[in-house]
C-alpha cells in the first residue's frame, strides 16, 4: 500500500490500541472497593503532612465492567467497547466490540478485536467426546528413539 | 457402519475416517482402495520427501539443473514462491539447511551444528512452473506446506470415488469433508498435556492444521526454526488454522510463528495463536469455543 495508507493505518491502529488501555486504567481507579488504603499524618510544625505507611492492597470488586471509549480518528469521532472481568483482583476477560461508523476505522477496530482471551486451561479428553484432535503431528518412532539416545549419551558423557 | 484405516506415512500417524453408510459406498471401501491412498502418498513421498536419499527433492538439492516438476508441484510450490514474497524470506523452502545443521537429518541425529541462514530465492532458485531450475546446490524442505498438500490430493481421490463425508487426519492436520452440512468437532490439543484440549473447533468443508514445538523438540529447538534468527519460536506455544484447503492450513501456520496475521490478509483463514504465557489470540470469526 502508499505511504500515505501505511501512515494512517498505523496512526489508526495505535489509536484503536491506546483506547481501550486508557480504559482499563480508568475502570480500574473508577470502580475501587477500597480494601485497606490507609493515610497517616505526622506533624512536627503543626501542618499535616502525609506519611509512607508502605504497601497497601487494593481491591477490586468481583464482576463484569462495561465501558465506551471515544476517540478521535484522523477521520472523526469513534467509539468501542471494552467489557472486562474481574475475579480475585485479576482481568480474567475481556473483549473488545467494534462500533466504528467510517470504513476505515471499522477497519482497524476489527484487527483489533479480534478475540483475545488471557488464559486458557486444559480439559481431560476422555471427559468430553471427541472423535478428533488437533495438534503437532505425532513423531515416528525414529525420532522418540533418537530422543531417547540422545538422552542416554547425556547422561553418560 | 464407518471405514477406519490407520497407518504411518509422511513421518507420522494417518487416520482416514469414512462415514458414509450406503451400500453404494461400501462397495468401494476395500483392500483395493486403502492400496491406492498408500501407493499415492509414497508416490508423493517419492517427488517431495528430504528424508528418501532417492527422492526428486534430494537430486534436485545436490545437483544444480532444470528440473521439470510433476502435476502436484505446482500448487505447492506456487505457494511457496508467494510466502516467501509475502514473509520476506521467513518462509522458506530452502529452509532445509538449516534443519539438517541443527541435527533434524534424515538420520535424526540430533545434534546441532553450527547454523548459517539458508541463501535467497532468488541466488539458488528460478520457477515458472513446470520448469524448477536449481542455480546452486542447496537443502530443499518442503514439509512446512507438504504434508497439506498431500492431504487434499488424498481427499480428492475419496471425492473421486463418490464418498459423501469423511475425515482425512495425517498428524493432527486434517480435511473434513461432508456433502450434508453436518460440522466435525475437533478438539484443539494441549502443547503440554496430550490428555487434555484447550477447546473445540468445529470445521465443515474446511481444513484444520495444528503446529506446536512440543513433539519434535531436542536442544534448544524445534521443528520450526527462524531462519533469520536462526532459533526455534518459544513465545508461541502452539497456532492453529482453519482454511479451504489443507495446504494452505499447513502452511500458514508456520507462517503465523514470523508474521503477524495482517501481513497474510490476502488469503481467507481463520487463526488461533496460543502464547506461552497461556493467553490467546484468534480471529474474529474462528470457530471454536476455549476453556
Amino acid at each position: 500500500m502508499n505511504e500515505t495508507n501505511k501512515n494512517l493505518k498505523t496512526a489508526g491502529l495505535i489509536i484503536a490500541l491506546a483506547v481501550p488501555v486508557i480504559l482499563v486504567v480508568y475502570l480500574l481507579t473508577s470502580h475501587k472497593n477500597n480494601g485497606s488504603v490507609t493515610t497517616a499524618t505526622s506533624t512536627t510544625d503543626g501542618i499535616p503532612r502525609p506519611v509512607d505507611v508502605g504497601p497497601t492492597m487494593t481491591f477490586y470488586k468481583d464482576g463484569t465492567y462495561s465501558v465506551t471509549g471515544n476517540y478521535r480518528s484522523p477521520g472523526g469521532a469513534e467509539t468501542l467497547a471494552v467489557t472486562l472481568t474481574i475475579k480475585n483482583n485479576v482481568v480474567t476477560d475481556a473483549t473488545v466490540t467494534p462500533q466504528a461508523e467510517r470504513p476505515v476505522s471499522v477497519n482497524f477496530q476489527n484487527m483489533f478485536a479480534a478475540g483475545y482471551k488471557t488464559e486458557v486451561i486444559g480439559k481431560n479428553i476422555a471427559d468430553l467426546k471427541l472423535g478428533k484432535v488437533s495438534g503437532s503431528s505425532l513423531t515416528p518412532k525414529g525420532f522418540n528413539d533418537a530422543v531417547e539416545q540422545i538422552k542416554i549419551e547425556a547422561k553418560q558423557s | 457402519m464407518a471405514w477406519h484405516l490407520e497407518f504411518t506415512a509422511t513421518g507420522t500417524t494417518w487416520k482416514i475416517d469414512v462415514f458414509d453408510a450406503t451400500r453404494s459406498s461400501a462397495a468401494v471401501l476395500n483392500t483395493a482402495l486403502e492400496n491406492q491412498i498408500r501407493e499415492r502418498i509414497n508416490q508423493f513421498e517419492q517427488h517431495y520427501s528430504r528424508f528418501r536419499a532417492d527422492s526428486l527433492l534430494s537430486q534436485m538439492s545436490k545437483t544444480p539443473s532444470d528440473y521439470i516438476l510433476p502435476a502436484d508441484g505446482e500448487m505447492l510450490f506456487n505457494l511457496y514462491q508467494e510466502l516467501y514474497t509475502l514473509t520476506n524470506g521467513l518462509f522458506t523452502p530452502l529452509i532445509g539447511k538449516v534443519l539438517v545443521d541443527a541435527g533434524y537429518d534424515p538420520e535424526y541425529s540430533l545434534k546441532p551444528k553450527k547454523l548459517s541462514p539458508p541463501a535467497s530465492w532468488a541466488e539458488t532458485i528460478d520457477y515458472q512452473f513446470p520448469r524448477f531450475t536449481m542455480k546452486q546446490p542447496a537443502q530443499l524442505d518442503v514439509g512446512a506446506a507438504g504434508k497439506g498438500h498431500i492431504i487434499d490430493l488424498i481427499v480428492e481421490l475419496l471425492k473421486s470415488k463418490g464418498l459423501t463425508r469423511f475425515c482425512v487426519d495425517a498428524g493432527g492436520d486434517m480435511f473434513y469433508y461432508t456433502q450434508d452440512n453436518q460440522a466435525l468437532e475437533v478438539g484443539l490439543e494441549h502443547p503440554d498435556n496430550q490428555t487434555q484440549v484447550i477447546g473445540i473447533a468445529n470445521i465443515t468443508n474446511q481444513a484444520i492444521a495444528g503446529s506446536s514445538g512440543n513433539r519434535r523438540r531436542w536442544a534448544n529447538f524445534h521443528h520450526t526454526i527462524n531462519p533469520t534468527t536462526l532459533q526455534s519460536p518459544n513465545e508461541i506455544r502452539a497456532i492453529w488454522v482453519i482454511a479451504e484447503s489443507t495446504l494452505l492450513a499447513d502452511a500458514l501456520t508456520t507462517c503465523l510463528y514470523f508474521v503477524p496475521p495482517q501481513q497474510l490478509q490476502k488469503y481467507q483463514f481463520e487463526y488461533c495463536i496460543l502464547y506461552a504465557d497461556y493467553s490467546v489470540q484468534f480471529s474474529e470469526k474462528f470457530p471454536a469455543t476455549f476453556f
